[in-house]
Parts: C-alpha cells; sequence; structure tokens
C-alpha cells in the first residue's frame, strides 16, 4: 500500500512537471519571415547569422550602417520568432535588450506594437531588420531575407 | 532623499502615461526602472539594520540615448539607490558616454563607462535582469558596488569572428573614479582595516581593465576572463593602542599594483542557465603618517579568494528559480569567522508583465564577514538573510 501512495505521489510530480514544460511551450508554431529595409546590403543571411544580429552580437551591417532590430510586442508572433530562430527564452532573449538598453553599450534596438507597425517601421528606416508571419504581404521597400 | 524619490518616479510616470518605451522625441530613446526591497536576518545585522527588517533597500534609474547617426549612440543615465546607511537616494551619472562602432570587430566609447568585472558587474544595478535579488557576496561585494560600478576613460571593444571556434568579444580600457567617503566601499575600507574615518578614496593614478568573452562553437556556451590593476590611494584615522592608551593616528594609505582576476564560464541550454566564476584579488599597501609623511609600515597583503556556481531554471512565461553556492575569503591563509563568508541561496522569481516582477529568496549564511552584531550586542556564524522585492522597468 505505501509502494502504491508513494508511485501515485511520484506520477503526480511528474504531471506537475510536465505540466509547467506545456505552460511554457505555449507558442504557437506560426511560421515566421525575416524581413530588411531594401538598402540593407543583403538579400541572404545564415540561420546563425540571424541569430547573432537578434542577440545584439553582430551590430554593424557589411557597409559599417548600425544594424537596427525592430522587435514586435506581439507575444504570439515573438515567440514563434524566438522558437524559431533565437533557440532561446523569451526571457533570456529580453535580457539581452534590456542588457543593452540600461547599460547604454552594444546593438540597436526599436520595440513595435503591431505587424503593420514593424513594416512600416522597416520600410522607411534604413538598416533595419524585423520579423512577420510568412504569409504576410510586403510593400515594395521592403524584402525577405531568404535563410541560407 | 524623498525629493529624489520624486524625480524620478515622476519621470517614470510621465512615461508610463506616454504607453511607448521612446518619448519626447523620436530619435531619443527613455528607459528607466525602480525597485523596492525588504531585508531581514534571523540574527546579525547585515547590509542595514535588518534585524528588525529593513526598508532601506531599493534602486531606481532613468537614462536617455540618442543615435546621431547609425554608428554613433550618446547616452546617460541618472541612478539612486539606498543599501542601509549606503547610497542613501543620492542621485549620481551612474554612465554617460559615446559610442562608435567602426566594425563588429571594432568600436569605441568615452566617457562615464560601465565597468566590466566578470559576467554580471554592468548589470548589477538592475534586477529584471537575473533570477537571484543578490548576486553572489564572493565575486559581488555589495559595499564595493560604487567602485566598480562605473569609472571615467576611454575603451575600445569589439566581437572578432573566430570561424568555426565561435567568436571572441573583447573590452580594453583605461579609466579612473573617486569614491566618497560615504560610499559602500568606504565603508568596506574601515570594516576591513579598522579605520575610524576615512577620506575620499581617490582609484586610478593608472588603472587599466581588459575583459574577454569567448563565444564556443557550442550554443549558448562562453568562458573568459576580466584583468584590473590600478592604484588606489586615501587619507584616514587609525585608533592604535600605544601602552594602556588609544589615539588616533592620522594615516595616508596607498596601495600599489593591486589586480582583479575574474575567470568565469556561462551555459545558456534550453530553460536552464548555469554559471560559475573565481576572483582572486592581491594589493601591496605602504601606510604613511598623514601629518608628516613618514612612512610607518607595509600593510598586511590584501588578498581575496573567492568563487560561486549557480543555476536557474524557467518553468512557465511567470516562474523562475534559481540556486546558488558563493565562498568568500578574505586572506585565505587565515581560519577567520571574521574574514569569510559563506552562503547558500534560493530564489523565486514571479514576472506578473513583461514590465513588473517581484521576487522572494533565502539565504543561510555561514561566516562573519562584513556581518555586524544583532541589536542585542551579539553576532553569530550561521543565520539567515531573507529578501522580496518588487521591480518595475520600462
Amino acid at each position: 500500500m505505501i509502494i502504491v501512495r508513494k508511485s501515485k505521489g511520484y506520477v503526480l510530480l511528474f504531471c506537475l512537471a510536465i505540466m509547467l514544460f506545456i505552460a511554457f511551450d505555449v507558442s504557437a508554431e506560426v511560421p515566421i519571415a525575416i524581413i530588411a529595409n531594401k538598402d540593407v546590403p543583403t538579400d541572404h543571411l545564415t540561420a546563425e547569422a540571424i541569430k547573432k544580429i537578434f542577440l545584439g552580437d553582430t551590430i554593424n551591417w557589411e557597409a559599417n550602417e548600425g544594424i537596427i532590430v525592430v522587435l514586435l510586442r506581439d507575444e504570439t508572433i515573438h515567440k514563434a520568432f524566438i522558437k524559431q530562430y533565437i533557440k532561446r527564452t523569451p526571457t533570456q532573449f529580453e535580457n539581452v535588450w534590456r542588457r543593452n538598453l540600461f547599460t547604454g553599450k552594444g546593438a540597436r534596438s526599436k520595440r513595435v506594437d503591431s505587424i503593420d507597425d514593424l513594416i512600416q517601421y522597416v520600410a522607411t528606416t534604413k538598416s533595419a531588420i524585423g520579423y512577420i508571419p510568412a504569409d504576410t504581404s510586403l510593400p515594395d521597400d521592403v524584402k525577405k531575407i531568404s535563410i541560407e | 532623499m524623498r525629493n529624489h524619490y520624486l524625480i524620478i518616479l515622476a519621470g517614470l510616470i510621465i512615461c508610463l502615461m506616454g504607453n511607448h518605451q521612446t518619448v519626447l522625441a523620436e530619435e531619443v530613446e527613455i528607459h528607466g526602472f525602480i525597485s523596492q526591497g525588504y531585508l531581514t536576518t534571523n540574527q546579525n545585522n547585515f547590509l542595514a539594520e535588518t534585524d528588525d527588517g529593513s526598508f532601506e533597500f531599493n534602486e531606481m534609474g532613468i537614462n536617455f540615448t540618442a543615435y546621431p547617426t547609425s554608428s554613433l549612440k550618446i547616452g546617460c543615465q541618472f541612478f539612486a539607490m539606498d543599501l542601509g546607511d549606503v547610497g542613501n537616494d543620492n542621485i549620481v551619472v551612474n554612465w554617460a558616454f559615446a559610442e562608435y562602432h567602426y566594425q563588429n570587430w571594432l568600436g569605441f566609447r568615452a566617457g562615464l563607462l560601465k565597468t566590466h568585472f566578470g559576467l554580471y558587474n554592468d548589470t548589477r544595478d538592475y534586477d529584471s535582469l537575473r533570477t537571484a535579488i543578490f548576486l553572489p557576496t564572493s565575486n559581488y561585494i555589495e559595499l564595493l558596488r560604487d567602485t566598480l560600478n562605473t569609472s571615467k576613460g576611454i575603451g575600445i571593444f569589439g566581437n572578432v569572428p573566430l570561424g568555426p571556434a565561435g567568436s571572441l568579444k573583447y573590452q580594453i580600457g583605461t579609466s579612473g573614479t573617486q569614491t566618497s567617503p560615504e560610499t559602500g566601499s568606504a565603508k568596506f575600507l574601515k570594516s576591513a582595516n579598522g579605520f575610524s574615518e576615512i577620506s575620499d578614496i581617490v582609484v586610478g593614478e593608472r588603472l587599466y581593465g581588459i575583459h574577454f568573452q569567448w563565444m564556443t562553437p557550442v550554443d549558448g556556451l562562453s568562458f573568459g576572463m576580466t584583468y584590473d590593476s590600478f592604484d588606489y590611494g586615501f587619507d584616514a584615522i587609525k585608533p592604535t593602542r600605544i601602552g594602556d592608551v588609544m589615539i588616533d593616528v592620522p594615516i595616508t594609505f596607498k596601495a600599489h599594483n593591486a589586480d582583479y582576476l575574474v575567470f568565469f564560464g556561462e551555459y545558456i541550454w534550453n530553460n536552464w542557465v548555469f554559471a560559475a566564476e573565481t576572483y582572486r584579488h592581491t594589493e601591496d599597501s605602504d601606510v604613511y603618517h598623514g601629518t608628516s609623511g613618514a612612512f610607518l609600515q607595509k600593510a598586511d597583503v590584501d588578498t581575496r579568494e573567492s568563487f560561486y556556481v549557480k543555476l536557474s531554471y524557467r518553468f512557465t512565461d511567470w516562474l523562475e528559480t534559481g540556486y546558488y553556492y558563493s565562498r568568500f575569503q578574505l586572506q585565505p591563509d587565515t581560519d577567520d569567522d571574521q574574514k569569510k563568508l559563506k552562503e547558500h541561496c534560493l530564489s523565486f522569481r514571479f514576472d506578473i508583465n513583461p514590465y513588473w516582477l517581484f521576487k522572494l529568496e533565502a539565504h543561510l549564511m555561514n561566516g562573519k564577514f562584513g556581518v555586524y552584531p544583532d541589536n542585542d550586542g551579539h553576532i553569530y556564524n550561521e543565520w539567515m538573510l531573507y529578501a522580496a522585492k518588487m521591480s518595475f522597468s520600462f
């Protein structure tokens, strides 16, 4: 009887742990595309290069223009982007940019409320790069970056 | 003190009412944070009057950044903190510098710079960037925070690609700083050396530092080191026993060849973060008579050897927990409880929303370094520190 009770306890603990993992992993599998201002001097980036840009490790384009990383406040799209490209938790990702904001060092970021705002900002800002759902249509002054 | 609080609070409110992170002008970014904590100990007093519990534990700051060109950034941050009788909410300029990115592998900074010292020194003022309320005491001594926080000078930095070996982030700089007698560093030196009074501490007639972090090819794994070398000095009063009489002797203290050497490693793997750092400080010091200038003695060589290991795990969007073990040792060849402090720390962090969080933590402490007697005049070797803190940032 004692063994059965112990087993039930372990099962309960295991279920709680699984629930916590599930609670974390709620980001929808929305396919995400990387976009950039049409003047950004590349049309292709490796997955590693994208990760370095969005983690603030690469701060200049080849032509010495400072990169402006545009981030979405929309949690579903933002989390899907982090999951597909960055392989960090949203908090770990957030800390990279907060670190830059509060120490004044490193790469530059801009946060916007909606996909339309993001596209508008990227369209009008030289050297900006951002992310959107892959099926979103784009104006002429914004280009999709293909992943090598 | 209250006025300072209100000024920063008003700034925070104005910005929050705007419901945007960027206000005033399109090209000037404003960000800020404010936190309020509570500390209590079951025995002893530590950092504040903690035997009865203390709210004298808060930080706040607001910063402004502008981008004249895409590669040039200029910014500054105003900061105030209170921790017991240190800080007292006096507003200081926390950082103020210009930063130019020439290439990814080379940039320049000049001004009042945040000091790199191990993994987390440059971000220690920002509660939202870590799991625990306190960074491990072994490497991040709270009383030395003001001196280690910023210094005036110039530096170069960059991220050098190493091909299949990953990349190397570096920062090299030279700078100096001055610390007033009301700061934690002065309190630390008084406590460590038995001084009754201390003047301004001048650091950096010669100060340079290098900081490297090798980002290995293994995703999330990095190793690095910091080395700082400097001189510092100050005037002080040292009560000295001569026969049966205690007299106050004015002295001038000059430390040469002081250096910090830190090695660190960090691994970010899924929801886990593992980190460890070691820290060694050595210096040679000479003591002169404060009025005649006559050489009195060589001070004991100040050596500190410390390390910590820590891990944290993010369970959900709103819950993260962490644990660390840290060990601080002043003059490692002695076995005096007054010169060591070991701690186990268990922390819980609750993210209420992206701008608002709450933390709880408990420290099981062993040792008496930096510890003051409780309100009954007793001092204990084993004791507990409990902390709670709420933070807002935007």
